[in-house]
């Protein structure tokens, strides 16, 4: 690992200021060109740089052996715009819902909190640019890894209950949101994204003001986010601060021209493609990592258990298997708890390694839709979910 | 250190950070971002790529794509301007255009 160190210079500013620490350090990934930093953005501990404006953090991946959830302080960051929220004060923050309604509300979080039944939900986020790195062929876009991705326990109000006392009017189509983001010049598109109706009320989607038990970290969306699971991260608006309703179809730039991948089989092109239709993309394709191996990683002879994470798009898993011989033959995992249908599931599978052995290790998930992982590829690298392989040399 | 132990002392932890956000949740809360630290390198048309580049995103976002081509980069600085209202003007496109080539080579 080529490791470099600089000094992350910050301000403390006084009063109640969270400010960076100071030292950080460097990471290699897996592709070219993968030199990244690391460094600890507040309220985070070390993540990866993908960009320092607008935010962007990635997970090393590492961290998603420790269990169904992924802490606050490692959760992954993607802002899309450069003016990012640095000061919240919660007493005077309000949601403002407005548009093709009935009522108009401007809600306190003491509303959110106190009007509204609380409801909790275990639920993964993942960006749909999630592994866009290994992409091949390459694409240009922000140059993840497989760490763009996090599971949390959240909790708030149902953006449906919010709904029911704004009172949608009848024509209501779709709903829109936009958070405390904003961009650097005039001319550049606001981040809004909207939900059909019918996904809006959905009475898994809320509003999250809790992550795992705590507050939301101010680079995850502090004070509320929209929480809408089994959908990629994009729809879940951060610093969550405007609800309109929408009585046509949105036609603003995040809708109409990005996050949107090919009306195609598997949604898969192939990159002399041209001329296909494209639509929003909308639900996670179902994955499968191995967690406490890295690829190159050198171990010892003898019996081991092999662990994992699997998720889909919200129907659950059904099965995960393991391979050892790269994906030529495949044994069942054993899968652990079911923390419900859009959450990580781990997964167990015991191996014994031979000395001087090389093994390719693989995993593979199917949904409880059916759905298996498969090789696509479409020229924004949205929506990755090929069998990722991880080398392992055993020791002589 | 045995499962339990580390699990009771992360949800101690994480209790402990919980009761101290509830309690800040009441206030006024504020970060200060950490300075970007990457920068262009020097190369002919750096000031150009720092002009158009920087007003909205860090070099980050530049530095690590994969070797893009010509055509490529030039779809990007098409796309920042027609998407998302980039200033840069039609007469930097080609200084651009090399100086990313140049920063990121691998591919004409």
């Amino acid at each position: 690992m080529k490791r470099h160190q600089f000094l992350a210079v910050t301000a403390a500013a006084a009063g109640s200021a969270i400010a960076a620490p100071a030292l950080a350090d460097g990471i290699t990934l897996p592709f070219e060109p993968g030199e990244r930093a690391l460094a600890s953005f507040p309220q985070k501990r070390q993540l990866i740089v993908l960009t320092s404006r607008p935010v962007q953090l990635e997970t090393p991946f590492g961290l998603f052996d420790g269990g169904e959830f992924t802490p606050n302080d490692a959760f992954f960051v993607r802002w899309h715009l450069p003016e990012v929220p640095t000061r919240i004060d919660p007493a005077t923050f309000r949601i403002n819902v407005r548009g093709a309604i009935a009522t108009p509300l401007a809600l306190s979080l003491d509303d959110l909190r106190t009007k509204f039944e609380a409801v909790e939900i275990n639920a993964v986020l993942e960006c749909a640019g999630n592994g866009r790195g290994f992409s091949a062929p390459r694409v240009p876009g922000g140059q993840w890894a497989n760490g763009a991705m996090g599971n949390a326990r959240w909790r708030g109000a149902r953006l449906r209950d919010v709904l029911a006392r704004a009172t949608p009017q009848s024509g209501a189509l779709q709903v829109r949101f936009q958070g405390a983001e904003r961009p650097a010049l005039p001319a550049t598109p606001q981040f809004l994204k909207s939900l059909d109706l019918a996904v809006a009320t959905d009475p898994n989607v809320i509003i999250a003001y809790s992550m795992n038990g705590a507050d939301l970290p101010v680079l995850n969306g502090f004070p509320v986010r929209l929480v809408v699971p089994g959908y990629y991260g994009t729809y879940w608006v951060k610093a969550l601060n405007d609800i309109e309703v929408l009585s046509e179809p949105d036609q603003n730039y995040w809708m109409k021209t990005a996050y949107r991948h090919p009306k195609t089989p598997n949604n898969s092109v192939a990159p002399t493609d041209t001329g296909y239709a494209t639509v929003p993309l909308t639900n996670l394709t179902v994955r499968s990592f191995i967690t406490n191996f890295s690829d190159g990683a050198r171990t010892g002879a003898g019996p081991v258990t092999i662990r994992g994470i699997a998720f889909d798009g919200g129907t659950g898993i059904r099965s995960v298997e393991l391979s050892t011989d790269g994906g030529t033959t495949w044994n069942p995992a054993t899968l652990g708890p079911d923390l419900g249908r859009f959450s990580f599931r781990r997964w167990t599978a015991p191996v014994t390694f031979t000395a001087g052995q090389r093994i390719v290790l693989a995993s593979r998930a199917v949904s409880n839709a059916g759905e298996q992982q498969i090789k696509r590829w479409n020229p924004s690298g949205y929506e990755r979910n090929e069998i990722e392989t991880v080398a392992i040399t055993v020791n002589a | 250190m045995k499962p339990a132990l580390l699990a009771a002392i992360v949800a101690l932890a994480a209790l402990t950070s919980a009761v101290n956000q509830a309690r800040a949740a009441q206030k006024p809360v504020s970060i200060t971002l950490p300075a970007q630290n990457t920068t262009f390198r020097d190369a002919p048309g750096v000031e150009v790529a720092r002009k158009d580049c920087l007003a909205c995103h860090s070099a980050e976002y530049v530095v690590q794509q994969p070797a893009l081509s010509k055509a490529q980069w030039t779809a990007e600085i098409t796309k920042m301007r027609a998407a998302y209202g980039a200033s840069i003007p039609d007469a930097d496109t080609d200084a651009l255009v090399a100086y990313l080539l140049a920063q990121n080579p691998g591919k004409k």
